[in-house]
């Protein structure tokens, strides 16, 4: 009898732990640089996310391989002359949403503190972001910008026109409850 | 006995529970969550050429490159008033990507009149998320076609006679993000009967090698060794330096090289000068390639499901 209730605290134990984050990974990031010579965009769907409800922590994290351009040869030159992906494979964010847990079931506007690391350098950013609480779990969605030369992204003098120096960011994530595998 | 198995219990239920809450920070829980997709290594080189012969790179699917070479060069104790150089020989090609595997091309040059054509199949690429695919691995078969005597080279009356095909089996490597290494067994066949004495098949290996000085140039060279060269004055090894400079969709080439020629046949089997400074040796190359994207369809937003 013993046995069984200990084993039934582990599982609730567990199943506990395993419901208070959530997570998303598909979520998408777009950025925009939009010039008067010129509009790139790129797209990555392939983005994680996760959020402890605990203490409202999210962390986001994606490969920067996984941007989409429409001209193959730009996101070559993206990974191989801007973002040097091969030194610097991964973008972070890791923050705090402000006041999560007293949303109700319509959308609000909250803000999100905390670091964003691109090449290795982290910066101090707050972002707005639209918040729908969807049965029990969140969607977050919501726009911001970073400025080039925050990450000592290069650009030649030649091409300055080419590329903005503040970059539109665009982000969609739809979390789901994150199921620890035991 | 039976206590003691249900305090193991909660012990675990206790260190599990700790370390759930704690320890596990998100970052790890991303780290696990991540599938593990294959990530290619890019740009090993960054044109289908490294300077005179193949690289490894093929072009992705849809890509259309229109390519400009030039060569110039004078004639020993010419007494001609050319402008600039005594000679100069212009290659225009048109080279397609049917595939991210597979890119065909086809060009013309004006002094050798030689024509070329070419196809380039990725077998093998290298990844750079695991070390399971080292390398790289392209094939390639061209075959050129002689259409006028040029260096004292004849042009072959009977036209089957004037094709040589070369076939190359090309192993490239991304050593670091700055260095890419190439290595490339090359078997030739000329029909020409016009050096009796030499062989029509030719076994020859090339080196090239790439180094990034800046995001945006980078410095090629390139070698090929042949084990059984033709006799006489066509006999060199050619060997070529080349400086890539990159902007947006155009890549400028400048090169010093022996080489006259842009085709691979004529230029490992028949390069007439070796690689030296002496007036007529040296052979000034630029080159101008210019991508057009034709692949509409690449990078639209995917519907959500």
């Amino acid at each position: 009898m013993n046995k069984i209730i200990t084993l039934l605290s582990v599982l609730t134990f567990g199943f506990c732990f395993g419901q208070d984050k959530i997570i998303t990974k598909q979520g998408q990031v777009t950025f925009f640089s939009y010039t008067s010579v010129e509009n790139i965009e790129a797209q990555n769907n392939q983005v994680f996310s996760i959020i402890d409800l605990n203490n409202n922590e999210i962390a986001i994290q994606m490969l920067m391989r996984a941007f989409i351009f429409k001209k193959a040869l730009m996101e070559e030159h993206f990974n191989e002359s801007y973002i040097e992906s091969d030194l610097y494979p991964k973008a972070r964010f890791k923050g705090e949403v402000l006041d999560l847990d007293l949303i109700t079931d319509t959308t609000e506007t909250r803000s999100i503190k905390g670091e964003l690391q691109i090449r290795e350098i982290k910066k101090e950013v707050a972002i707005k972001t639209q918040i729908t609480k969807v049965n029990g779990s969140y969607n977050l969605s919501g726009e911001f910008e970073v400025n080039i030369k925050d990450f000592e992204i290069k650009v030649p003098p030649l091409l300055k026109p080419n590329i903005a120096e503040n970059i539109k960011i665009s982000f969609n994530f739809e979390y789901q409850p994150y199921e620890e595998e035991q | 006995m039976k206590k003691n198995n249900s305090f193991i219990y909660l012990g675990l239920a206790l260190v599990f529970g700790i370390q759930s809450i704690s320890a596990q920070d998100l970052f790890d829980i991303l780290d696990k969550e991540t599938p593990k997709i294959p990530i290619y290594t890019q740009a090993t080189f960054k044109a289908n050429r490294i300077v005179i012969g193949q690289s490894v790179e093929t072009r992705k699917k849809g890509i259309l490159e229109f390519n400009v070479h030039t060569k110039f060069w004078n004639i020993p104790d010419s007494q001609t008033q050319a402008f600039a150089a005594d000679r100069v020989n212009a290659r225009f090609a048109l080279e397609y990507a049917i595939s991210d595997r597979l890119t065909t091309g086809f060009g013309a040059g004006t002094f050798d009149g030689t024509f070329n054509l070419f196809g380039k199949y990725r077998l093998l690429r290298q990844r750079q998320d695991n070390n399971k695919t080292p390398f790289g691995i392209t094939l390639v078969q061209s075959a050129s076609y002689l259409t006028r005597s040029f260096n004292h080279v004849i042009l072959p009356e009977d036209s089957s006679e004037r094709f040589s095909y070369t076939s190359q089996v090309l192993l490239a490597r991304k050593i670091t993000p700055n260095f890419s290494f190439q290595v490339a067994p090359t078997f030739i066949h000329r029909t020409s009967q016009q050096f009796v004495e030499d062989d029509n098949n030719h076994f020859a290996l090339g080196f090239g090698t790439r180094y990034k000085l800046g995001n945006h140039v980078s410095i090629a060279s390139e070698y090929y060794y042949v084990a059984n060269p033709v006799s006489g004055i066509h006999g060199f090894n050619p060997f070529a330096l080349g400086v890539n400079w990159e902007v947006s969709d155009l890549i400028l080439q400048f090169s010093l090289t022996n080489a006259r020629s842009f085709d691979e046949a004529t230029v490992i089997t028949l390069t007439a000068n070796n690689f030296n400074f002496n007036n007529g040796n040296l052979h000034i190359g630029v080159s101008a390639t210019y991508v057009f994207h034709t692949n509409q369809k690449r990078g639209k937003r995917k519907s959500k499901k």
